[in-house]
């Protein structure tokens, strides 16, 4: 009954539409916004606008950023991670403490916590969460698997009312981080659990005054398909170590509106008509904003490289149904090595990402400090460096086109994502770059669900152009870089390592996970890129940067490679507000 | 008469059985399910995923699956949506009245100028008026949906005139009545003229080529030479001769009043059926897809024997086949 039209197309006519326009519309006709400061700054509003409704305000279930985005805003967990490097910070554990050898945590509560209702905070909310919540098979949550350790669960036990103590098998270095998960209020839920109606509990059709939470704001209202509002949580207690905005309680913000809007080229329009204060850019709409900055009284704000980034793989796996000589090239590690050399990230960034990005070498994002290594070479763009690398593999050139040893040329299927218009264009600059070397690339566009199931199920794949949800903690990769891993999209779940170096990477995880020395752990995965920059099992790309355009009534923003603009929504503040003249 | 309505009801279920079925079929052997979109996140392993595709039941046999389903159905529940885990019924019900009002509304405008402008552009064809409509409904033809839905909120974007976005203002509730139904109104005009302006076009072209023909027969020359006059001819004969094909367009207008304001919905941010679904579909929501589809289906064919009605109702030659 929907018929859904190719969306590139779409956006590629919107938004050349919207250039004519706005530019022909743009020129004076248009009544600047007008600012008053407002003081105090204490008390403000902030609206923005969204893009879809939320899918449930369980925090265990929530798997989509359109329920994650509201629901942060909500709850809290143990821990949180730091929006400047990415090191774990107390949130309502004030402090904790490691023992036996890394096989125990116990974490200290502040005291005197309470959720939005009033009831006091304590550990029996935190056992509740993890012992019948998350580790608890009859509930659909994705976060289960993470609080595996070695196949086992992790034990939860109260040594007092604000003394937890988290138990392991073996030593588990990303636990910190990964105890950052939202604690649920027994008092309300546990109810839900004991009848078995858990997995309908905090739907959208709740009231949304009965979403009760430790975080800055709670729930006042949902009109599906229109706004959701939050208040201010009278009983919130802000996290040890955080620091207020000048003339400023913790939050400073007493309300918040987001207005869902479901179209991008909507929003746009919206905001550069005063409507809504902050308004996430994609790169192709930096023309259009940049004049308008002015009169719409916005900033502009980058937060540099952040995790999301593409990169190249391809199929090296003995499983597949490809030709065999085609996997001999993509095991060949100079293959690789020619590929990374012939690739113009420099032509992506300002062709794809309008300047709007950064070149990545390596499977760390720069932006993640406290694991990020930098290597050597750098593989720039050098079609004759790479058409040497490949005749010293045994490739050889004839009237323009790449002929392995036995005398196939090298044609290669190039497979992306078709819902994604900016991994399209990637794919046609790597097959003219690619055509530059003599190699023969043809590129296929699937919808991502056939993709899945073509590299995971199939393996009936040559080469890959994706990108993966980006972490911080590098062991949230281990599924991608372990041999025996799901995603080890090269050659998934392999019995024993088939290269050596995938050994010493399996070997590397094994030692980092288990590392509890954050200096020590640093040089652990610092060899695991430099293998990683060296073999190139997945030739990294580019990055975006992230930009927001920030509307001036705003203060407070501390722009942060991993938390964006607003790394922590109760530091910001309303310092003036839009006057209609 | 009663009992030719008994039978066109029960020919529906078959029908009914026959859409249900095939939907169901190709959304289930489209690649992947619900669930695949989590396939390729690092944080989500293949065994946490197993583990929700049997808690959702989508490990069970196509048949199974199909036949756990209708079941439901019968007993006249939808099923749960995978993504909101609330029953699908409720989604749609919520949604419902949102898309009903825009789409009624759409349709009040859209047949209340073409159809007086049609007739008027028949009594003088290629007069100014009859030139300048023509051309018009070529562009109201022309033009897809969702760019004049563009051009609607780029209006509203750059004017202030018109909200962008929302079917009412976030201050609104809670205050009076008349102020809440004013707001709404200021939401809906652009909306339900974006879909008239759509669908004028093909109306006024037909009604008027329909008029003409009347206006062409025998039957009315011989009334006009024995002295009726033309506006008692129009008045008693004309419109009445003359609507029959648009009353079949009528009927697919009702069968498409739940769907037929997707893409404009998407663009205008209204909060109707129309994003629900698009999401649903994107996502796979199996049962929240299903329950679309049903709910459009049935529709469909409602709008189709209401129409048929009318035509017996308004045409004696109906009636004695």
């Amino acid at each position: 009954m929907i018929v859904s039209f190719p969306s590139f197309f779409q956006r590629t006519v919107v938004v050349f539409s919207m250039a004519i326009l706005l530019s022909g519309c743009s020129r004076g006709s248009v009544a600047s916004l007008h600012l008053a400061p407002r003081n105090p700054v204490t008390g403000g509003h902030l609206s923005m606008d969204i893009l879809s409704d939320p899918k449930t305000f369980n925090p265990a279930l929530a798997s989509e950023t359109s329920s994650t985005q509201i629901l942060g805003y909500l709850f809290r967990g143990l821990t949180r991670e730091s929006p400047e490097d990415g090191s774990v910070k107390p949130d309502l554990a004030e402090k904790w403490r490691i023992s036996d050898g890394g096989r125990r945590v116990t974490f200290f509560l502040s005291r005197n916590l309470k959720w939005s209702d009033g009831a006091p905070l304590d550990g029996r909310d935190v056992l509740f969460t993890y012992r019948d919540v998350y580790n608890n098979p009859k509930v659909a949550t994705p976060i289960r698997g993470l609080l595996t350790v070695a196949g086992k669960p992790i034990q939860v036990s109260l040594k007092d009312d604000y003394t937890v103590v988290f138990e392991t098998s073996v030593p588990f270095a990303p636990l910190l981080e990964e105890l950052g998960a939202e604690i649920l209020p027994r008092h309300i839920l546990a109810p839900a659990i004991s009848s078995g109606k858990f997995n309908q509990a905090w739907s959208i059709r709740e009231n949304p005054r009965n979403i009760v939470g430790d975080g800055p704001f709670m729930m006042t209202r949902y009109v599906p398909g229109q706004i959701v509002s939050l208040a201010v949580n009278p009983h919130y207690t802000p996290p040890p170590g955080l620091e207020p905005s000048p003339g400023c309680p913790l939050p400073c913000l007493s309300s918040i509106d987001l207005r869902i809007v479901g179209d991008a080229n909507s929003q746009l329009v919206r905001f550069l008509a005063g409507k809504g204060d902050l308004y996430g850019v994609s790169p192709n709409e930096m023309s259009l904003l940049k004049p308008a900055a002015k009169r719409a009284a916005f900033t502009l704000f980058t937060r540099g490289p952040g995790l999301s980034e593409s990169f190249l793989t391809f199929n090296q796996n003995p499983r597949s149904p490809i030709a065999a000589y085609k996997r001999a090239w993509f095991v060949s590690r100079k293959f690789r090595e020619a590929i990374a050399w012939s690739i113009d990230r420099k032509a992506m960034i300002s062709i794809v990402l309008n300047g709007m990005g950064e070149p990545i070498y390596g499977p760390v994002s720069p932006s993640v400090r406290a694991f990020y290594h930098q290597t050597y070479p750098i593989y720039r763009h050098d079609p004759q460096k790479a058409r040497d690398l490949l005749i010293k593999a045994g490739f050889h050139l004839e009237r323009g086109r790449l002929f392995d040893a036995s005398g196939h040329a090298v044609e290669i299927v190039l497979l992306t994502n078709v819902e994604s218009p900016q991994r399209m264009l990637m794919a046609q600059i790597i097959q003219s770059n690619l055509l530059d070397v003599g190699i023969k690339v043809r590129v296929v566009g699937l919808q991502f669900n056939m993709l899945a199931t073509n590299v995971m199920t199939s393996f009936n794949w040559e080469m890959l152009l994706f990108g993966l949800t980006g972490v911080t903690d590098p062991h949230g990769d281990a599924a991608v870089w372990k041999s025996s891993g799901f995603l080890h999209l090269w050659n998934p779940r392999e019995k024993k390592p088939q290269e050596p170096w995938e050994a010493e990477i399996d070997s590397l995880f094994e030692q980092g996970s288990l590392e509890m020395n954050p200096a020590k752990r640093k040089k652990i995965y610092d060899k695991w890129q430099e293998i990683a920059h060296h073999e190139l099992p997945m030739v990294d790309l580019v990055t975006p940067d992230g930009i927001t355009a920030v509307r001036k009534t705003l203060g407070g923003i501390r722009p942060s490679p991993l938390g964006g603009v607003v790394p922590h929504i109760t530091q910001v503040f309303q310092k003036a507000r839009i006057v209609h003249s | 008469m009663m009992r030719k309505v008994l039978i066109r009801l029960l020919n529906l279920v078959p029908v009914l059985a026959g859409i249900s079925f095939l939907s169901f079929l190709l959304m289930r052997l489209s690649p992947g399910d619900f669930l695949s979109q989590m396939s390729l996140n690092p944080q989500v392993s293949p065994e946490i995923i197993a583990k929700l595709r049997s808690l959702y039941g989508l490990d069970q046999p196509l048949p199974v699956q199909y036949l756990k389903w209708v079941e439901a159905l019968l007993r006249g529940e939808f099923g749960y949506s995978f993504s909101y885990h609330v029953k699908v019924s409720d989604l749609i019900l919520s949604r419902v009245p949102n898309t009903l009002l825009l789409a009624v509304s759409s349709v009040i405008l859209s047949w209340g100028l073409a159809i007086p402008l049609a007739i008027r552009g028949a009594m003088y064809p290629n007069g100014w008026i009859d030139r300048t409509l023509t051309g018009m409904s070529y562009l109201s033809i022309a033009i897809p949906s969702f760019f004049l839905a563009i051009l609607g909120v780029l209006l509203a974007g750059e004017t202030g005139w018109f909200p962008i976005g929302g079917a009412s203002s976030p201050g609104v509730l809670g205050e009076s009545s008349w102020s809440v139904f004013l707001d709404r109104l200021h939401h809906l005009i652009l909306p339900a003229l974006t879909l008239a302006l759509g669908s004028i076009g093909v109306l006024y072209r037909l009604m008027k080529s329909s008029v003409m023909e009347v206006m062409g027969k025998p039957w009315m020359t011989a009334a006009r030479a024995r002295g009726l006059s033309s506006s008692y001819l129009r008045r008693r004969y004309l419109f009445r001769n003359a609507v029959n094909p648009l009353i079949t367009i009528f009927g697919f207008e009702l069968g498409g009043l739940l769907s037929g304001a997707a893409f404009t919905e998407m663009v205008y941010g209204w909060p109707g059926m129309g994003r629900l679904m698009l999401h649903a579909v994107m996502s796979q929501d199996l049962y929240l897809v299903m329950g679309g589809i049903m709910t459009g289906a049935v529709m469909l064919l409602l709008g189709n024997m209401i129409a048929d009605a009318f035509l017996w109702f308004l045409d004696p030659r109906v009636r004695e086949e």
